[in-house]
């Protein structure tokens, strides 16, 4: 069995994929064989702009990432935020142009791995296979959940909902173990993904606070009532198809 | 085009409110932004807009001209409504 290092690219892969499918060692010993290229990222730099045609998948390591676009007045839409495991450009392998660009919303760290090693570990895999197509739909999932929002929450909910979201996935990876975590982005940047103003975020929080819901100090922002945030978010963390859910 | 006010006040931590006509028409609501929002305080955002073109949340924008300035605009391309 190939040992690697907990907080390693490869471990991190694993530590993702096994929050939503079983691996057995085999799995990952050809995880842990994945040919890497480190690579790190300023805060907002591009790590694949929208148009390019990717030879590689980029498996972020540490820091936030976020799928994103700009219309045509310059506005931007964040279509979904990435942890540390996720493979944000999975789909690069399939569809050769990006539709979309991959931003950091903090200083980032990813591990590029080629196309070919990924082609050649979904052929000799067929477990690891079937969990980079299940991480893939519930990809869609995470969209569908974010449609509704966009489409029918209200700002309350959308925000509140976020936060859930956000504590479930970093809980399932194990990257925090209380409700309390650094807030990884700026309010400008929840209201691109939500489809608000800065100003409707700013007002919204302070509300969430007002009714004890959360507190923030700095940039860290603490969960004070799971439930009452769940219920103001009307968050069901079943479109996440978690193993466990942490919460 | 001439846009006239109408000061109101407003539910919520933002009290300062300016209703903006154009003649007897609504056109938007306009809001001063107060001290929670810290650097744009005093600012004035577009709480709504009932212009095909414009976008309810656009701004802030530090005067309240520059703020009618982008209300005239939305009109400008939404002569439909004129």
């Amino acid at each position: 069995m190939t040992t690697i290092a907990e907080d390693s690219p490869h471990a991190r892969l694993i530590r993702k994929l096994e929050t939503i499918t079983v691996l057995n060692r085999d799995d990952r010993d050809a995880i842990a064989a994945l040919p890497l290229r480190a690579k790190s990222f300023e805060e907002n730099q591009d790590l694949v702009r929208q148009g390019d045609r990717p030879s590689e998948c980029c498996l972020l390591v540490e820091g936030f990432v976020c799928r994103y676009k700009v219309l045509g007045e310059g506005q931007r839409q964040i279509m979904s935020f990435h942890l540390p495991g996720d493979i944000p450009d999975l789909q690069s392998l399939h569809l050769k142009v990006m539709d979309h660009g991959l931003g950091a919303l903090t200083p980032v760290t990813v591990a590029f791995i080629p196309h070919e090693a990924m082609e050649e570990i979904t052929r000799s895999r067929p477990t690891i296979a079937a969990a980079f197509w299940r991480d893939t739909l519930i990809d869609a999932a995470v969209f569908r959940e974010w449609l509704a929002g966009v489409g029918r929450r209200s700002a309350h909910q959308r925000i509140a909902h976020l936060i859930c979201e956000l504590c479930t996935r970093l809980k399932a990876l194990g990257l925090i173990d209380n409700p309390s975590f650094q807030l990884m982005v700026t309010q400008a940047e929840v209201a691109d993904a939500l489809g608000l103003s800065s100003v409707h975020v700013n007002r919204v929080l302070q509300d969430l606070r007002r009714d004890g819901l959360i507190a923030i100090q700095g940039r860290v922002l603490k969960i004070l009532d799971w439930e009452g945030l769940k219920e103001a978010g009307d968050f069901d963390s079943e479109y996440l198809h978690l193993r466990h859910d942490p919460s | 085009m001439r846009l006239t006010l109408r000061p109101v006040e407003l539910i919520g931590p933002d009290r300062e409110g300016r209703l903006v006509f154009l003649e007897e028409r609504l056109v938007a609501v306009l809001s001063k932004l107060g001290e929670l929002h810290e650097d744009a305080t005093g600012h004035w955002f577009l709480e709504a807009s009932f212009t095909p073109t414009s976008r309810s949340g656009a701004g802030p924008f530090a005067t309240l001209e520059d703020a009618l300035a982008a209300i005239g605009t939305g009109l400008n391309a939404s002569p439909g409504i004129r």
